[in-house]
């Protein structure tokens, strides 16, 4: 017995065909079949560009929700200047501290991305539910994690409508869920690299060390290392316990990946005032990055296919602080 | 039987030439996205695959006979979104359980088997670089060749084989500090 045989027999049966499996490759030939002879509205081919194949595989899927390019024309600014403004606040105290033992980082979201077709008595539709989740997690990651629908789902087209209803208006893409977390090692993620809590507090806080640290977690991952390095701080900031000293680096690192633009004052989804700086990747797709440069919080991310001007997902804070139990609320 | 490559200059034309290499290898596709991923992350991602190969199809070399390095290198583009999942997976199979201790159990039992080695597997597979990870379950579990791992992954067979090496090698140290793989097991490559 060597290494490869241990490895060949590792996860064996997740591999062999069981039932459910058989209805998964029905569903996936409807699904190619579908795509291949669209039903009634051809479907814009979307053109794969050399080693995007997984954004092209995202965007294709794309649903316009709103209209999702910001139509002002912001006069190139200074995107460093507005993120230094927010790393300035969180130097200054205004953001997250270091958990201690007993706390736990709460954060909400809201959340719609489009979801896959499904099939039904009157043909494929395609839906957007969108969904919030609320998440506790102590330094260990261990707490608790809610998930819902949020609100109605919409839909691209009046077709689209028709055949949910017509199928009995099913529940999709999000479960109701509300569960424990366990405890784990190395929780906290840079791409595919686990951290624990004390490497992430670990991680370097001069601004140009960090960005080449982000940079080389982001290896070949994204359209290119400075899309990438802007997906990885958008996630940081977002929805990891980052303290401040290490947010204003954040804040700061970003401001150094050139392409990033400002965009000027902006409103998020829920109306709050914030700054936005995007990024636009060789896939035409734009990441836009919505913060309150007084607070350093992230407000909301969304990502664009600018070619058709349709919003591909968007990721809102809701609410964000520490708490000293999994039933408590900032 | 036509190729692969027949089946796909075919279906630049007629599209549903297409759903033949859906029918020949669907399978063996969604069996390795299962092995690396939650089945319904598994499960979507195998359709997809298909999807965005109908969508890139007219890039295909039509030199090459067989479609399944293409098809695999599609699916391991699109496993990359999914990372974090694999390694959370990774991470909890990796907590679920400890080896039985080899000192009290019998012969047959002494030699530890896959399902013991399961967490260590784990363990070791999460930590291995993204790109030797790749390596190493297109060839254990896709049962791909060098050769057309190199063509899935578009790097030289030379970069393959470096990288399986180290995979394997690091998998092996950590079964080896275990106490599950004898350490003084030749090398294999």
């Amino acid at each position: 017995v060597n290494e490869l045989d241990l490895i060949r027999a590792f996860r064996a049966t997740e591999g062999t065909p069981a039932a459910a499996a058989g209805d998964a490759r029905a569903d996936a030939r409807r699904r190619l079949t579908a795509h291949i002879a669209p039903p009634e509205r051809p479907r814009r081919r979307w053109l794969v560009p050399a080693g995007g194949l997984a954004v092209a595989a995202a965007a294709a899927v794309a649903i316009a929700l709103t209209s999702g390019v910001e139509d002002r024309r912001v006069a190139p600014g200074d995107a460093a200047a507005a993120l230094n403004q927010a790393a300035d606040a969180a130097e200054q105290g205004r953001g997250l501290g270091v958990l201690g033992p007993g706390d736990y980082f709460y954060v909400r979201t809201r959340h719609a991305y489009p979801s896959t077709s499904v099939d039904g008595p009157e043909g494929t539709w395609s839906i957007v539910q969108p969904a919030e989740t609320e998440s506790w997690s102590a330094r260990d990651a261990s707490g608790r994690q809610i998930g819902r629908p949020h609100g109605r789902p919409s839909f691209p087209t009046p077709r689209d409508r028709e055949r949910w209803i017509a199928a009995g208006r099913p529940a999709q893409g999000v479960p109701r869920t509300d569960q424990r977390v366990p405890a784990q090692a190395n929780p906290w993620y840079l791409n595919d690299r686990a951290m624990s809590y004390r490497e992430l507090l670990a991680l370097p806080t001069d601004p140009a060390a960090l960005r080449a640290h982000i940079r080389e977690a982001a290896g070949d991952s994204g359209s290119s290392p400075d899309a990438e390095t802007f997906t990885l701080i958008a996630d940081m900031l977002r929805d990891n316990p980052v303290p401040s000293r290490l947010r204003a680096a954040l804040y700061r690192a970003l401001a150094l990946v050139p392409g990033v633009t400002l965009r000027g004052e902006l409103e998020d989804r829920l109306g709050r005032a914030g700054v936005g700086v995007s990024y636009d990747d060789e896939d035409g797709i734009r990441q836009l990055l919505i913060f309150d440069p007084r607070t350093a919080a992230v407000l909301e991310d969304r990502m664009t296919l600018l070619r058709e001007r349709r919003l591909l997902g968007y990721r809102i804070v809701v609410d964000s602080g520490v708490v000293g139990s999994v039933r408590e609320r900032p | 039987m036509i190729t692969d490559a027949e089946a796909i200059a075919a279906s630049l034309d007629q599209g549903q030439a297409f759903v033949a290499l859906f029918d020949r290898h669907f399978d063996v596709v969604q069996r390795y996205l299962r092995r690396r991923l939650p089945a319904a992350i598994a499960d979507d991602l195998a359709a997809e695959t298909f999807t965005v190969a109908f969508d890139a199809r007219a890039r295909y070399d039509l030199a090459r006979p067989d479609a399944r390095p293409w098809l695999f290198g599609i699916a391991t583009n699109l496993l990359r979104r999914h990372r974090r999942s694999e390694l959370r997976e990774l991470h909890a199979l990796a907590r679920s359980g400890v080896p039985s201790d080899p000192g009290t159990a019998g012969d047959a039992e002494r030699r530890l088997d896959a399902q013991a080695a399961g967490p260590l597997l784990a363990e070791a597979l999460a930590s291995l670089e993204v790109r030797d990870r790749d390596a190493l379950l297109l060839f254990a579990w896709g049962e791909l060749g060098y050769e057309e791992i190199a063509g899935a992954l578009e790097v030289p067979v030379g970069t393959v084989r470096s990288r399986l090496h180290r995979a394997r090698r690091i998998v092996r140290t950590r079964l080896a500090a275990a106490g599950v793989l004898d350490p003084s097991l030749e090398e294999v490559s």
